[in-house]
């Protein structure tokens, strides 16, 4: 793969793959790690690309395998250092108002309770902006699976937010 | 009367939460991660160029030595065609020879004694057997305790 094409890809997909890599590992330096992960496989496969039509589902399926992979390994890490504290990542654009500060943080702790999976599902939702046919495809799971993923972890997310959404609105 | 729902519907909820902005990638990212996947991507080519070109070891080998190899393989091909025809003739030889039974033996064998009478002397034993071999007998203390009673000890009828 050219050097043009490689830097175009990142362009056009690097943050979305950065943020949603972020959502589901929870991890900044994994984060990276996943992402040089898919930029190395595209620059050494170019092929891969070749028969796709859809690029940004394909790159989300390449990072979405990479992040399951690094989760396995963080876990196994994780298991011989347990009891280390783990501070939820920074994912959305930094509020100036205190209360979306509140928020913000915590959707956050409520996305960090949800399942990988349904996590995954909400992020391509609500922030990828990808249709349920789409995130089937991406995450190679059947379309009623990504439905029913999504509608179980919002329902998760709202019992979560709902005092807190009370409250500030 | 209806009261409002306290729970934020789905709609309303999804709507706040399309509503927020992403963090965007660090921006020194994208040299570092470009950088090393084309170094990876090169040395691939590289790696990939070298094994194409390199020839296998059994190319040098062949290559260093035609004749040798020429002729191993000429002894091999003529040492297995021998293998093949020697199997196939012995196959068929033994396929025509005719099966003799038991009983066209055992008759054979009472007209070979005939003549041997005929001829006037004594009937030939062929195979004598084999002497049985001669076996240690037990010593009487490592008998079993109950056969050296039965003998010890005298029985009353």
């Amino acid at each position: 793969m050219s050097d043009d094409t490689l830097e175009r890809l990142y362009d056009a997909h690097a943050a979305a793959l950065f943020a949603f890599v972020l959502s589901v590992c929870r991890d900044e330096a994994d984060t990276r790690d996943v992402l040089q992960e898919v930029f190395i496989r595209l620059a050494q496969r170019p092929d891969l690309l070749r028969d796709v039509r859809d690029e940004r589902a394909f790159l989300i399926r390449l990072a979405h395998n990479a992040t399951l992979d690094s989760l396995r390994r963080r876990d196994s890490r994780r298991r011989a250092h347990e009891g280390f504290a783990e501070e939820p990542p920074r994912l959305f654009a930094f509020p100036t108002d205190p209360d979306e500060a509140a928020f913000q943080q915590e959707l956050m702790q409520g996305l960090g309770e949800l399942p990988p999976e349904q996590r995954a599902v909400v992020h391509l939702k609500l922030w990828g902006g990808l249709t349920f046919d789409q995130i089937s495809d991406a995450l190679e799971i059947p379309l009623n699976t990504a439905a029913s993923r999504y509608r179980y972890g919002l329902d998760k997310l709202r019992a979560r937010l709902r005092p807190l959404y009370d409250e500030i609105r | 009367m209806n009261l409002p729902d306290p729970i934020p519907s789905g709609d309303e909820l999804e709507r706040r939460l399309e509503r927020l902005s992403l963090r965007s990638v660090p921006a020194d990212w994208k040299s570092g991660v470009l950088e090393l996947a084309r170094q990876r991507r090169d040395r691939g080519q590289v790696r990939s160029q070298a094994a194409a070109a390199a020839p296998s070891w059994w190319d040098r080998w062949l290559a260093h030595f035609p004749v040798a190899t020429t002729g191993f393989a000429a002894i091999w091909l003529v040492s297995g065609l021998a293998g093949t025809a020697d199997r196939w003739l012995n196959g068929s030889v033994a396929s025509a020879a005719p099966r003799i039974s038991l009983e066209q033996m055992a008759e054979a064998r009472a007209q070979r004694i005939i003549l041997w009478q005929l001829a006037g002397y004594s009937e030939r034993v062929d195979d004598p057997a084999p002497p049985r071999p001669e076996h240690p007998q037990p010593s009487p203390v490592l008998r079993p305790r109950s056969d050296r009673r039965d003998r010890s000890v005298p029985r009353y009828v």
